[in-house]
């Protein structure tokens, strides 16, 4: 599975959690997020390191040129984590369009490749 | 540049595209999704209570008209409330529900909305209706969940169709055009761009395929251009090595490879200047490279003579070089070229050209020529430095005893050997020359007359102990040197070499192998000296006819009056018109071999004087004197018999006197020269007979026509019988011999009458009439 593979799967739950209005969808995928974010250990790579015992490209990039060692992979989690958690709180309800328009991103960013949060972050230096 | 096409997917057209058609639209969308949401709860609450009033009109007017409720009231809200996504709709009257409609949604929360319709009888009370909806916030929630749904799905299929279709018009020509572009640049001539579309993409894959083959035909006519250039270099016999505009070597030529021991593969790109070493062949110092000058001149630089190349393996090989800057048609300079050409064999043969023009093929030393320019460079450097240096002319004593006994050869062998002997004693400085036959010069340096008579006189020993041996034979030679110092007295060589001479020559006179030193007041020397000087003095005479032919007549002896003879006699005269006599220029004239000359000379002015003279007298003769030279040059023989020939003239009227001395010092050969001439005719008389060897032997030997008695018998002959004996003596013989005889020095009238007493036929001397111009004395007596 690659990273674009499973920002469309992530997508796709998570515009069915808001659409069907379960919550438990919602925190399961915060705390999927989360632990990506905290241990690095992200499904795509899971999954085929289990697959092919391939090592996935995350490691490929570890050489890269960048100013910060975090990957910018690792941040897209925590931040699409906190978008989809904020609204949740209350007192946020006015950003209830947040979660929608994350869920959207992330099936747009599957379908096209490319991950405009992801090249911002390499921007600013992420690995 | 092409990888950064290929890998970086930040940048390429393709994320580009993505990043503003699909993200672009993407967010307008949400964003406009947001704007239509922000008005969805106004909208719900005002379609509420329009639905409310709606219900209540409808009620009102057409289920109140009779002023109650019609039966069918129930299916009409049922109708309408599912029409209009009402949970519940309840009509009451004085707080009793009359009629009741619910639909089937299940929900917890709910809002309601009241309106109060009045009865049309006025009697009853109006009635209350009470719409009841779903809670605003579930179908705001709802209603947004759908518009997103629906527009998040829309925007994303369309995004996806957008971004494909750009891609496929957009992306995909142009990446191919890319990979093209790419593969072209890797080297892929055969590539070419798809020129086959029909869209701004066909037009710039044809103008860039065009450009692309215009530009490989140029370069292939670059190539072809270059080729041939480089194939002429190569051909060229000279070495060529070309450098861009700083020097570093871009190309070589075989010649020049092979020349410098380089190959071009392993000094392309290095500076020339420090691949190829050029020095100067005597000092072997390095000389400045002519690419150096070249460039920085930016004009053509032509290197010394003298240049050589140094090889790789460190040998050194003569070249001829020039450099010239490679320039463009605006004469900007785009590098330079060297060209060099192997001289060796040039520069070798130069060498010994030079070798040989300097030194003697002989012995080896230098010659005359260039110890002239030795010696020259010595006396200026003495004029004007002050510094000693002394000449040291040697002349080998009996040398030529060695030539005639052992043969040439082996007079060149001794030459030689003394030659290597000379110079084993000397110092690097000192000058060792052998200026002809056998003789040498010494110029010694830096040094006093006192060291050099030093150095004389081991030259001197050594000489006289060398003993040469030649097929068995020992031969010992020895030297006469006359040694000068370079004074500010010499005018140049040639003066000092003279003076050497002069000096040596009196070595010589003094009696050989012996060492004499010039000085200016030297009595030997200056008359050696005025020798020396008559010499030249003859030499100009003889170049510009400055000779003056004088006769005296030899008169019979029976008569005064009867002349038909006439002795020749030669005066030099002067430029003041002064004549200088035989006996001042006639020694110095047989020391330096010119009698020969001025022999030739008398004898082509008398047959001259023979013929200018016949028309006046046809009836003399004269008397030529001939020198000891002469009679022993085959060459002269044969001048004058050609001359007699020349002339046509009657060789009977001709009679040439020679010395007693001269016929006896080679009298084979004196005899060979009279029996020539007698067959011509020619008459021949024995000069100043009585005062040398005079022996009657020879007498009888030399088939001469007239004795001539020494003037010594004459002068006394009146007073002396001693005298008058020997000459009638003498007389006798010559008579009894066929010969007649002359008298000289007849001086007197008694002389002449005791001549014609004793029985001599002719007399002369200055009684009978001195020497005058032999023209005119021939005419007038």
């Amino acid at each position: 599975m690659s990273e674009r593979h499973f920002r469309i799967v992530l997508g796709l739950w998570l515009i069915l959690g808001l659409y069907l209005n379960i919550i438990e969808i919602i925190y399961a995928l915060i705390g999927l997020l989360l632990f990506e974010g905290i241990t690095n250990q992200r499904i795509p790579g899971l999954i085929t390191k289990l697959r092919s015992g391939k090592k996935h490209s995350q490691d490929q990039q570890a050489g890269s040129n960048s100013r910060f060692s975090f990957e910018a992979e690792r941040a897209l989690r925590f931040l699409v984590a906190l978008f989809v958690f904020l609204p949740l709180l209350q007192g946020f309800e006015i950003i209830w369009l947040l979660p929608w328009f994350v869920g959207f991103a992330l099936i747009g960013a599957g379908l096209s490749g490319i991950c405009p949060m992801v090249k911002t972050l390499k921007h600013i230096g992420l690995r | 540049m092409n990888d950064n096409i290929s890998t970086d997917t930040d940048n390429n057209l393709s994320t580009k595209i993505t990043m503003i058609v699909f993200w672009g639209l993407f967010i307008i969308g949400l964003g406009f999704a947001g704007l239509l949401l922000h008005d969805i709860e106004r909208n719900t609450i005002e379609r509420r209570e329009a639905s409310a009033d709606t219900i209540a009109y409808r009620i009102y007017s057409t289920h109140l008209e009779s002023g109650s409720l019609s039966a069918s009231i129930k299916d009409e809200l049922t109708r309408i409330s599912t029409s209009l996504d009402i949970i519940k709709i309840e009509i009451q009257q004085n707080d009793k529900i009359i009629s009741h409609v619910e639909s089937d949604v299940e929900t917890q929360q709910t809002e309601s909305i009241s309106r109060s319709i009045q009865n049309t009888s006025a009697k009853q009370k109006p009635y209350t209706l009470v719409v009841t909806f779903s809670k605003l916030e579930d179908t705001i929630h709802n209603e947004r969940k759908q518009l997103l749904i629906i527009l998040g799905t829309l925007l994303l299929i369309f995004g996806v169709i957008l971004k494909f279709l750009l891609e496929r018009i957009l992306n995909k020509p142009m990446t191919e055009m890319v990979l093209t572009a790419q593969e072209i640049s890797s080297g892929d001539v055969a590539q070419k761009f798809d020129d086959e579309r029909n869209d701004e993409f066909g037009f710039l894959a044809r103008f860039i395929n065009t450009a692309i083959q215009n530009m490989r035909n140029q370069e292939l006519e670059a190539y072809q251009a270059k080729e041939f250039a480089e194939v002429t270099l190569r051909s060229i016999g000279d070495g060529i090595v070309t450098t861009d505009k700083y020097g570093k070597i871009m190309f070589m030529n075989p010649v020049a490879e092979e020349l410098s021991g380089y190959l071009l593969d392993e000094v392309s790109g290095k500076q020339l200047t420090d691949v190829m070493k050029l020095i100067c062949e005597g000092t072997n110092n390095n000389l400045p490279h002519p690419i150096e000058g070249c460039l920085a001149r930016n004009k053509i630089i032509d290197i010394d003579s003298d240049c050589v190349l140094v090889h790789k393996d460190g040998s050194h090989i003569p070249v001829t070089n020039s450099a010239a800057p490679i320039q463009d048609s605006k004469k900007q300079l785009l590098g330079g070229i060297m060209v060099f050409h192997d001289v060796s064999e040039a520069r070798t043969l130069q060498q010994e050209l030079s070798y040989q023009a300097s030194h003697d093929h002989l012995t080896g030393l230098y010659n005359r020529r260039e110890f002239d320019q030795e010696l020259n460079t010595a006396l200026s450097h003495a004029k004007r430095d002050k510094h000693e240096h002394v000449l040291c002319y040697m002349d080998l004593d009996q040398f030529k005893v060695v030539n005639d006994t052992c043969g040439h050869a082996a007079g060149d062998m001794l030459l030689r050997k003394l030659s290597k002997k000379l110079k084993t004693g000397l110092r690097k400085s000192d000058v060792l020359a052998r200026l002809g036959g056998d003789e040498f010069a010494l110029l010694l340096l830096h040094c006093d007359i006192e060291r050099a008579v030093k150095v004389a006189e081991n030259i001197h020993q050594m000489i006289n102990d060398f003993i040469f041996q030649w097929e068995g034979t020992s031969c010992q030679v020895g030297v006469s040197i006359g040694l000068a110092s370079l004074s500010h007295t010499f005018k140049d060589s040639a003066e000092v070499l003279a003076a050497t001479d002069i000096a040596c020559y009196t070595a010589k006179e003094e009696g050989r192998n012996r060492i004499h030193i010039y000085q200016a007041d030297d009595k030997k020397l200056t008359l050696r000296r005025e020798e020396m000087s008559m010499v030249g003095k003859v030499r100009e005479a003889l170049s510009g006819n400055l000779f003056e032919l004088f006769a005296q007549p030899i008169v019979s002896t029976s008569n005064v009056h009867d002349c038909k003879h006439y002795e020749l006699l030669i005066r030099l005269k002067t430029e003041d018109g002064e004549y200088i006599s035989p006996a001042r220029f006639l020694p110095a004239a047989e020391k330096y071999q010119l009698m020969t000359e001025i022999d030739s000379w008398v004898v082509q002015n008398a047959f001259h004087l023979m013929i200018d003279s016949s028309q006046q007298k046809n009836d003399f003769s004269l008397a030529i004197n001939l020198s000891g030279q002469s009679i022993n040059d085959t060459k002269f023989l044969k001048f004058i018999v050609d001359k007699i020939a020349e002339f046509n003239l009657d060789a009977s009227r001709v009679c040439f006197e020679i010395t007693e001395t001269a016929a006896i010092n080679n009298l084979d050969h004196a005899i060979d020269f009279i029996k020539t001439l007698k067959e011509l005719s020619c008459k021949f008389a024995l000069d100043d007979f009585g005062t040398g060897v005079s022996s009657f032997e020879y007498l009888k030997r030399l088939p001469v026509d007239y004795l001539k008695i020494d003037g010594a018998f004459i002068k006394q002959l009146d007073s002396n019988k001693i005298d008058r004996a020997m000459v009638k003596a003498i007389n006798e013989v010559a008579v009894i011999m066929g010969m007649k005889t002359i008298a000289e020095f007849v001086e007197n009238e008694e002389i002449y009458k005791i001549l014609n007493d004793i029985g001599i036929h002719y007399a002369q001397g200055y009684w009978v009439s001195k020497p005058d111009l032999a023209s005119k004395i021939i005419k007038e007596y």
